[in-house]
């Protein structure tokens, strides 16, 4: 039994294929940082505009849950993925964790109406987030095949 | 407006109030709408708008059945919800479940 001929195929272009993904390694977590910073700063602008609407008025509010809300740096857990916490840290004047004031006013109490603006927010962007996200993304990646 | 998930709540008690409570007593709903969740467009105009809100029950009964009742009667009206915080009040010694539901504006 001899060898015939073996069929076979070309690919083209693979080596700047491989060459952009090598260089897509190196910047990756650059480009997702950049994605994920921009999309927690336009939920966090919303979720703190409509904190700032809920407090309007109050005769009780001293600045300190809205001084305490703020977004972390990004992140890479365990798995790879790129995060933030957005959220609300440390206590008030009164000693009152400022998370569980956060947590009173988007759930409500017997005690107290509830006056969402946590979830709403997250409702409200995660479309306009998702497209900025993914339109960063893009944009760099295209960038970065350009350098070439 | 939303009356499929006022007439949902009111399966489960007459004690249901819209944003505030309808009276002081226990066991009691308030339910409240804050936020579009989706759109349907077609030809430039808007054919339907999802609204998202919550449901609260607030009672004094630990294991109380009426919180799978709530469930019940939002699965037996169709509509999508979820737990979306469980908090035990001891000032007042109250269990407070909240859902969030959606739901077609009709």
């Amino acid at each position: 039994m001899g060898v015939g001929n073996m069929a076979g195929i070309t690919i083209k272009g693979f080596d700047s294929t491989l060459k952009n993904l090598n260089k897509l390694g190196n910047q990756i977590r650059v480009v997702e940082e950049e994605a994920v910073r921009a999309g927690a700063a336009l939920l966090a602008d919303d979720i703190r505009s409509r904190l700032e609407g809920n407090l309007v008025g109050s005769e009780h509010s001293t600045g300190d849950l809205l001084a305490s809300f703020g977004v972390t740096p990004p992140r890479m857990d365990e798995k790879g993925s790129v995060d933030v916490k957005i959220g609300f840290h440390g206590y008030d004047r009164k000693g009152a964790p400022n998370v569980v004031k956060a947590r009173v006013m988007e759930s409500g109490s017997v005690k107290q109406v509830k006056r969402p603006f946590f979830r709403p927010a997250v409702t409200a962007n995660r479309r306009k987030v998702r497209d900025l996200m993914d339109r960063i993304v893009h944009e760099n990646i295209a960038e970065l095949q350009k350098e070439d | 407006m939303l009356d499929n998930v006022k007439s949902a709540l009111l399966t489960v008690m007459e004690n249901v109030g819209h944003y505030k409570p309808l009276e002081d007593t226990f066991p009691r709903i308030v339910w409240a709408e804050d936020v579009q969740a989706g759109s349907r467009w077609a030809d430039n105009r808007l054919l339907g708008q999802v609204i998202q809100g919550t449901a609260d029950l607030f009672t004094k009964r630990e294991n109380d059945p009426l919180f799978f009742q709530v469930q019940t009667a939002f699965d037996q009206a169709g509509i999508p919800y979820r737990i979306n915080s469980i908090q035990y009040e001891d000032e007042e010694q109250i269990f407070h479940f909240e859902w969030v539901w959606e739901t077609w504006l009709a």
